[in-house]
């Protein structure tokens, strides 16, 4: 019996599983080390949540593999008995979506934006692929391409286990179907792809004016807390550092493409100064680059 | 065109390849292999260079610049950079481009003259996984060098809707041609060259029609300036769509920048720019 106990424990442990972090009242955030994928991290790198209402609760983001989802589901457990409601996936990308699946094997519904839930159906085996080739079979075992079965179109009010949570969508911007979930009660707002703090965005899917409007009207709601997709959580203020990197990456892009400058090139010297002590940077800056130069050169 | 290539297609199509891939293929390629001991390189150079000696350490005559990281495998954008100008009697003939694990790892040729100026090409190409890049140069004199990099290249995270393929046939052909700042006589200028192209491997599925398209991609391209060669690429799908390549020449006074593409179908198309080059003496931001 309690060679049993000890058995379930071990398998019930993930190293590197941060301990939820209470926002507000019934608001928890897991707060990712911000790195790159690595071993090391366990593929813990961004950050997700939930929201504890009366009825139950609402998950917002699921990390990056089928492990991590389940020792969410048990840290949760350790908060609150109520069951989890609904899980929301704010966008597309490798390190928010594959934990879904142990909530699915719950039989918990799981909501995207139609745009997002489309993109996760086309490619994310491509990059479940990629995470698997990173993190090695071990780690991802269990992790499923987990395509959600609730969708909205654009912003919605709904109430999930009893609190009025607001999905935000303003069009693309970081990727065709961003959502930031902002708890009404609260005013905390899980910004999802839109806003990483200290790490610079890896553009992938993006539209930088949309973007930028989306920062702007996050902004303009005068938010307290923020979670972002990646880093610290902030002041309402604090995201528009985000929208400051696109603004300066794109122009410097620009510049080095109207002055003739190859893509090799651009990708070695066109930098954001300012951004340079941010996690990612080295890998990122140059890939970036690369992405707004062939989009540049299809104009 | 959603992924670089995969699947079973490629094995079928690359038959010849994948006799010699198969017996690895289960594992990737590491940075820390010996990229001497790679049994597709070994066949490739057996053939290809018959035993001719290859100085590994081409540094001084070739330095290749692709990144460590890709983030989107089917657009890699490499550089070969070569170390001296081209003169009459020293000069790059031949550059060889090789990418270890991909289906077809031999992905062409760069042939350069004196009138190249520099023999340094810039393109970007499809990547398959974690491999070895190299670049095989051959001077006038007959002497070999090579240079070699890692990439791991993963991808497809970001990858572009799946296209229209018959759209991207129709519109295949245009060409684009220019030289970067004011060409200068007598000394290497930087020149550009684009055509669009959907560059197919014939080894990505469809994921909304679920059908292989086949092969088509751009075989020849040639470049003369005043009518001499300055730049001769025999090339497959290892080139990304849209190819774009970025070479030099030597202008004289004045004369014409031709490009001359032939593709799959054997359609071919031209493309042209007339340069007028300064005189000699002012200096030019296109040399470095």
């Amino acid at each position: 019996m309690l060679l049993f106990a000890l058995s379930t424990l071990a398998r019930a442990a993930m190293s590197g599983m941060p301990a939820p972090v209470a926002i507000a009242p019934g608001v928890y955030a897991f707060l990712g080390d911000n790195d790159a994928v690595a071993p090391a991290n366990h593929g813990i790198v961004a950050n997700n949540g939930f929201i504890v209402g009366p009825e139950g609760v609402t998950v917002i983001d699921t990390g990056a593999s089928y492990r991590y989802g389940r020792a969410m589901i048990e840290a949760i457990r350790k908060i609150t008995p109520l069951p989890v409601k609904l899980v929301i996936i704010t966008h597309q990308a490798p390190e928010f979506v594959f934990g879904a699946a142990a909530f699915r094997d719950d039989g918990v519904p799981i909501l995207a934006h139609a745009r997002a839930a489309q993109l996760i159906r086309e490619r994310c085996s491509i990059c479940l692929a990629n995470l698997r080739k990173t993190l090695g079979e071990d780690e991802m075992a269990g992790s499923r391409v987990t395509v959600p079965d609730k969708t909205v179109n654009g912003t919605t009010e709904i109430e999930s286990g009893g609190r009025q949570l607001q999905l935000l969508h303003f069009g693309p911007a970081s990727t065709p179907g961003d959502l930031a979930v902002l708890d009404t009660q609260s005013g905390v707002l899980f910004a999802g792809g839109l806003v990483s703090n200290g790490r610079i965005p890896e553009l992938r899917n993006e539209q930088i004016p949309g973007w930028l409007a989306a920062l702007e009207n996050l902004h303009a709601l005068d938010l307290k807390t923020v979670i972002p997709g990646f880093g610290a959580p902030l002041r309402g203020d604090g995201i528009m550092r985000t929208g400051d990197y696109l603004r300066e990456l794109d122009a410097a892009v620009k510049r080095a493409y109207k002055n003739g400058v190859g893509l090799t090139e651009a990708m070695h010297t066109v930098q954001v100064p300012a951004f340079e002590h941010d996690k990612l940077y080295a890998i990122a800056q140059p890939q970036n680059v690369q992405r707004i130069y062939l989009q540049l050169e299809k104009q | 065109m959603k992924t670089t290539w995969s699947g079973t297609r490629a094995v079928t199509v690359a038959t010849l390849a994948a006799a010699l891939f198969a017996p690895y293929a289960a594992r990737a390629a590491q940075p820390d292999d010996d990229p001497e001991k790679v049994a597709r390189w070994l066949d490739f150079k057996e053939g290809t260079f018959k035993g001719r000696a290859i100085d590994p350490h081409g540094d001084a005559v070739i330095k290749l610049d692709a990144p460590a990281r890709a983030a989107d495998a089917a657009v890699v954008p490499i550089a070969v950079n070569a170390q001296f100008p081209q003169t009459p009697t020293h000069y790059i003939r031949k550059l060889y481009l090789f990418i270890d694990e991909n289906p077809e790892p031999y992905a062409g040729s760069f042939e350069f003259t004196p009138e190249s100026g520099l023999a340094t090409i810039e393109t970007r190409v499809r990547v398959e996984d974690y491999t070895f890049m190299r670049v095989i140069a051959e001077t006038n004199d007959g002497k070999l060098y090579s240079a070699i990099r890692f990439v791991k290249a993963s991808g497809g995270c970001s990858a572009p809707a799946d296209k229209d393929e018959d759209a991207a046939e129709r519109t295949a052909g245009q060409v684009r041609i220019q030289a970067e700042g004011q060409a200068v006589a007598g000394k290497p200028e930087l020149a550009q060259l684009m055509v669009r192209h959907p560059n197919r491997t014939g080894m990505a599925m469809n994921q909304v029609t679920r059908n292989y398209a086949t092969a088509y991609f751009i075989r020849k391209v040639s470049v003369t300036y005043a009518d001499k060669p300055v730049m001769i690429a025999n090339v497959n799908f290892s080139i990304s769509e849209n190819p774009n390549f970025r070479f030099y020449f030597v202008p004289g006074g004045s004369g014409e920048l031709k490009a001359h593409i032939e593709d799959t179908k054997n359609k071919q198309w031209d493309g042209a720019v007339a340069i007028s080059a300064q005189s000699g003496g002012a200096q030019t931001s296109a040399m470095k």
